[in-house]
């Protein structure tokens, strides 16, 4: 019992000391479990007081770090290039809308490319695109979203595709086998001349880059045929809220030129048919309004296709191009693109003669009474110093009138002497020469003309018939369209009206006098003496049945004088008493049979082939009861103008060389 | 439904009584349990906020991606179902009684925790994500990542082992002991997965030593620990020389210095996550107005969540996020408290450690207060996988709870 009761306490022991030992190591657990907590709620406590701290500090700079990174994807809307068309609104330039086609590989491939095959094959059928080449494309970029695949596609073609994707994809899932998807269009503008290379040199080409013009019209008036994009753009209101906003394009202005398609047409058809016989290193035709200065039609022997401008196989071989180095490259395109009508200066010859007889009348050093005798050549200078010029003929006594039917170089001599070089030089700066005439059209080179300062007198003499100073063809047209139409010095221009697309005006281009150069009847002398060139002168193959013609040759011979080489030119106008039209044609350094002299039949013969076909045209009356004698060439009297051999005689040639360098730098 | 219960057992022992036969059949009435709807509402309530802020902050990536075939609510609708699952698991394990689950599970958890990582760190059953080996598959499926299962299992076998030890645990033999049991899976998972090695090497730390009665002795050793993170800190370019740092590792310890420097490796992320907290302001920018979602933050829905929470919900939202951990934590404390038994306190002890590393873990990265670690922010980020487990986990509470009996 005892025992029993001790081993009993002993129990009751052992159990008490296990009931404490176990309550002791639960409270421990509990108690620092407890610690943990309040180190953690501590914890986030602090992590708490680190949020406050970054917002209150950071908070302003952070939310300008995060709105300006949205960039909403703002989108532009590409502009409208302006269009370009002649005088009656026919098309010459404009930018047709194109489609690029996008492919998205990452839709295309969507869930192992389920949809692969219905669009390669869509692809395939309506545009006929390789499948294998696309599948690998596709295949190869799957997560990619955006390939340019093709270019230039036409309005039909995508129309066509999306009618293909409608009908498919709108079918019974069991009769497709997924869908045709990951296919888009992105718009743009293409330039395209619907004429190709027609009136190549005056309008000039614009390419992908639709802000950019070169050369001629497009650009001279690139500021007026550029407009502005559009643009989609996201931006945050001032609730924070982002939005979408969309400004549209302003497209570019429409060019109206002066350009008449029917005889831009007619001048181009005789151009090409005359270098289908001749060769020659520059050729020019101005057609102008001489009432207004307008050129009606301008075209040179250069002609390259406006839509594929970088093709000049007409001039150039591929191997020849291939084989230049890229600055030999651009002179090569450079040669093709340029405007020999505008961008070069040259020596007028003889068609200079009826400015020269002009100013005289003008400043009364000589009258239409007053006659003149040539004896075939004229010495100037000092003693040692002995400078002879020749006249292509002995004219014996000449008329003023006869100074330029016949073209008589010592009658032009005599008439400048007694002008005097002031006199003189005032008259080419009033007639235009010596600097741009502002023409609208790029590159246009000034020409060079002597000052009175730096005149001498073989420089007088000879500048009297058109040698020694250089013009260009706008300059000289638009000189003469005054010398014909009763003194009126008009701004040359190309261009009539400027509207916007919708064929509002912007801004009307009337013509602009200048200045007057001569008087009334001073152009009726020389409206008639001219009449008579072509009646019974120099320009009689200038004549056509019916109309009453005016016109001058001109022959004048290129630096070195040595190398015999020419420029030959004519301008001729109708009718003789009220000139309509003025044709103005320049041959540079044509190629002729061997026996044969230089003449300038053949730049009449291209004058005359235009003239007869555009004076119709123009609906100018054929009445003329003056019919000319027209006779062939061969059997007619020698009245044509004779070219000396070198026109002029012991001159020291390094003069010219002289002024050709500074030519080079003018046009520069 | 436990008062429900409860009278309906009181009814029928009334009924037993009536025929005189309670006696025999039954020897006690069934006694009135616990159970902790606090915390299952808890637990709803930031799960389902979880659901709206994946949603709000993985729509527009979703979207965009060809990945999930351009499905906005792709996130959503699968952490949808996870979340249910992960409900019901919850329920069906707090229903269970712990003592037996301990009890037969605790040694097969810990050898299967053993067998999955060495399957996947091993086998072709481990598959590559983001160029680490952290899921665990067969054939071309992933299945589940395996550190979160191992995380559950660790739970469950320290207590099993410190309710054997009892005191003993103080021993230095049994102490080394264990830790040499736990080092096998804990290394394991280490090998490829950083964070959730620190987190797994916590839990256990932890539990140990709440149910140790030493005092210097962990005072030391939180000491030597504190030490070794500046050491590394302070000289992570010396130990990638010595190899004992990857490359990788001390990149993030660099970008957390200056992400800005950084921005290359990593600290875009980092910048990008601060942004999204500064530019919230005090009360945001509402639900599904932020932008830093918009590609800017990286994956948003899943480790950098906090960072859009605070951008759309503001300070003021983010804060009661944590609150709400708290609290939930704070349910913890109480279950604890009135658990019957230690095994009880010490799966609570775990659990609770594990959420709150977690949870001090993904908010110190999101703030930049400690170099990037990856670790997700439990109920709320995207993961099947996390959630599944930490359901379980809370399910675990649950049924420790659920052991309280109720008096009078």
């Amino acid at each position: 019992m005892n025992q029993s009761q001790e081993t009993e306490s002993a129990r009751a022991k052992y159990r008490r000391r296990l009931r404490a030992a176990k309550t002791a190591y639960k409270s421990n657990l509990l108690k620092r479990l407890a610690f943990i907590f309040i180190l953690v709620a501590a914890a986030l406590l602090v992590l708490s007081g680190v949020l406050i701290h970054i917002v209150r500090t950071q908070g302003d700079d952070y939310s300008k770090v995060v709105l300006t990174q949205q960039n909403y994807s703002s989108s532009t809307i590409s502009f409208r290039r302006g269009d370009i068309t002649d005088r009656n609104g026919s098309l010459l330039a404009t930018s047709e809308r194109v489609y690029i086609l996008i492919l998205d590989p990452s839709v295309i491939m969507y869930k192992e490319g389920v949809n692969e095959e219905a669009t390669l094959e869509a692809l395939n059928k309506v545009f006929g695109y390789d499948k294998t080449e696309l599948s690998q494309l596709v295949e190869a970029d799957e997560e990619n979203h955006y390939i340019r695949y093709a270019r230039d596609l036409s309005e039909e073609q995508k129309n066509a595709f999306l009618e293909y994707q409608n009908e498919y994809n709108s079918r019974d899932s069991k009769k497709r086998n997924g869908k045709v998807s990951g296919v888009w269009f992105e718009t743009e503008y293409k330039r395209y001349y619907p004429m190709n290379d027609f009136a190549c040199t005056v309008l000039g080409f614009s390419g992908r880059d639709a802000s950019r013009g070169n050369w001629g019209l497009e650009q001279y008036y690139n500021d007026e045929l550029v407009g502005v994009n559009g643009l989609t753009y996201g931006y945050i209101n001032d609730d924070g809220v982002a939005e979408r906003n969309t400004v549209e394009p302003t497209n570019g202005n429409t060019i109206v030129s002066t350009i008449d398609f029917s005889v831009q047409t007619i001048v181009e058809e005789s151009i090409k048919e005359f270098l289908s016989n001749h060769r020659c290193a520059n050729l020019g035709v101005i057609v102008m309004d001489p009432n207004t200065a307008e050129i009606l039609a301008l075209a040179t022997d250069k002609y390259f296709d406006l839509n594929d401008p970088t093709d000049v196989s007409a001039y150039y071989s591929d191997e020849k191009l291939e084989a230049m180095t890229d600055e030999e490259r651009i002179e090569a395109y450079s040669k093709v693109w340029r405007n020999f009508a505008v961008g070069d200066a040259y020596e007028p010859g003889s068609t200079a003669k009826p400015f020269t007889v002009a100013a005289a009348l003008e400043e009364d050093a000589t009258d239409a009474g007053r006659e003149y005798l040539c004896t075939g050549a004229k010495e100037f200078g000092s003693e040692g110093h002995e400078v002879t010029v020749k006249c292509n003929k002995v004219h014996n006594t000449v008329t003023l009138k006869q100074s330029l039917m016949y073209s008589c170089n010592s009658a032009m001599m005599d008439i400048v002497e007694s002008m005097g070089k002031t006199k003189f030089a005032n008259f080419q700066t009033t007639f235009g020469f010596g600097r741009q005439s502002g023409v609208d059209l790029p590159g246009e080179t000034a020409g060079l003309v002597y000052t009175a300062q730096n005149m001498g007198v073989t420089d007088l003499a000879t500048n009297g018939f058109g040698q020694n100073f250089n013009v260009n063809m706008v300059q000289m047209a638009a000189a003469f369209s005054s010398l014909i139409n009763g003194g009126t010095y008009y701004q040359p221009h190309i261009v009539k009206a400027i509207t916007d697309e919708n064929g509002r005006m912007v801004k009307e281009i009337t013509p602009v006098t200048v200045r007057r150069t001569v008087s009334a009847e001073t152009c009726e002398f020389i409206k008639d003496a001219l009449r008579a060139t072509v009646v019974e002168g120099t320009g009689a193959e200038a004549a056509i049945e019916g109309y009453d013609i005016g016109g001058k040759t001109g022959t004048a011979q290129k630096h070195p004088r040595s190398a015999k080489k020419y420029v030959t030119s004519f301008v001729g106008f109708a009718p003789a008493d009220d000139p309509q039209v003025l044709i103005y044609v320049v041959i540079d350094d044509l190629v002729i049979p061997e026996d044969e002299k230089v003449s300038t039949k053949y730049a009449i013969a291209l004058e005359r082939e235009i003239m007869e076909r555009t004076l119709p045209y123009l609906g100018v009356a054929n009445e003329n009861p003056v019919v000319a004698p027209i006779l062939p060439w061969d059997q007619r009297d020698t009245q044509e103008e004779q070219v000396p051999d070198g026109g002029i005689i012991d001159e020291d040639d390094s003069d010219y060389e002289e002024q050709e360098n500074e030519d080079e730098e003018d046009r520069e | 439904m436990a008062a429900e219960t409860g009278n309906r057992t009181a009814y029928r022992s009334v009924a037993l009584e009536q025929e005189g036969l309670s006696s025999l059949s039954r020897p006690a009435a069934k006694p009135r349990r616990y159970y902790d709807y606090t915390l299952v509402f808890l637990i709803v309530l930031i799960s389902t906020f979880g659901l709206l802020m994946v949603y709000s902050s993985s729509y527009y990536t979703a979207s965009m991606s060809s990945k999930v075939g351009y499905d906005g609510s792709y996130y959503l609708k699968k952490q949808a179902w996870n979340v249910a699952i992960g409900l019901v698991v919850m329920i069906v394990v707090s229903k269970l009684d712990y003592h037996k689950l301990v009890k037969w599970f605790a040694v097969l958890a810990y050898l299967g925790s053993i067998a999955v990582m060495v399957l996947t760190n091993f086998t072709s059953f481990g598959k590559e994500y983001n160029g680490a080996k952290r899921w665990f598959g067969i054939g071309n499926r992933t299945l589940f990542q395996p550190a979160e299962l191992v995380k559950v299992g660790l739970i469950i076998f320290t207590a099993f082992l410190l309710v054997k030890l009892k005191n003993r645990i103080d021993q230095w033999k049994y102490l080394i002991l264990v830790v040499l049991l736990l080092v096998v899976p804990v290394g394991l998972v280490a090998m490829n997965n950083l964070s959730s090695g620190i987190i797994l090497t916590v839990i256990p730390f932890g539990m140990v030593l709440c149910a140790s009665q030493k005092k210097l002795r962990w005072g030391v050793m939180i000491g030597l620990a504190i030490v070794g993170a500046v050491i590394i800190v302070v000289f992570a370019k010396e130990l990638v020389e010595y190899k004992i740092l990857k490359d990788y590792q001390v990149m993030r310890i660099l970008v957390w210095k200056n992400p800005e420097q950084y921005s290359d490796e990593g600290g875009w992320q980092v910048l990008q996550g601060l942004y999204a907290i500064g530019s919230g302001g005090l009360f945001g920018k509402g639900i599904g107005n932020g932008t830093q979602k918009l590609g800017f933050v990286p994956e948003a829905q899943n480790d950098m969540i906090f960072s859009i929470i605070c951008e759309e919900l503001g300070i003021f939202g983010a804060i009661c996020v944590i609150l709400l951990f708290i609290y939930m934590f704070y349910r913890f404390m109480i279950i604890a408290r009135n658990a019957p038994d230690t095994m009880g306190i010490l799966i609570v002890t775990g659990v609770f450690i594990h959420i709150a590393v977690q949870v001090i873990l993904n908010i110190a990265v999101v703030t930049n207060f400690i170099p990037n670690t990856g670790v997700t922010l439990p109920f709320i980020s995207y993961g099947g996988t996390s959630i599944l487990f930490l359901m379980t986990e809370v399910g675990l509470v649950l049924s420790v709870a659920n052991r309280i009996e109720l008096k009078g």
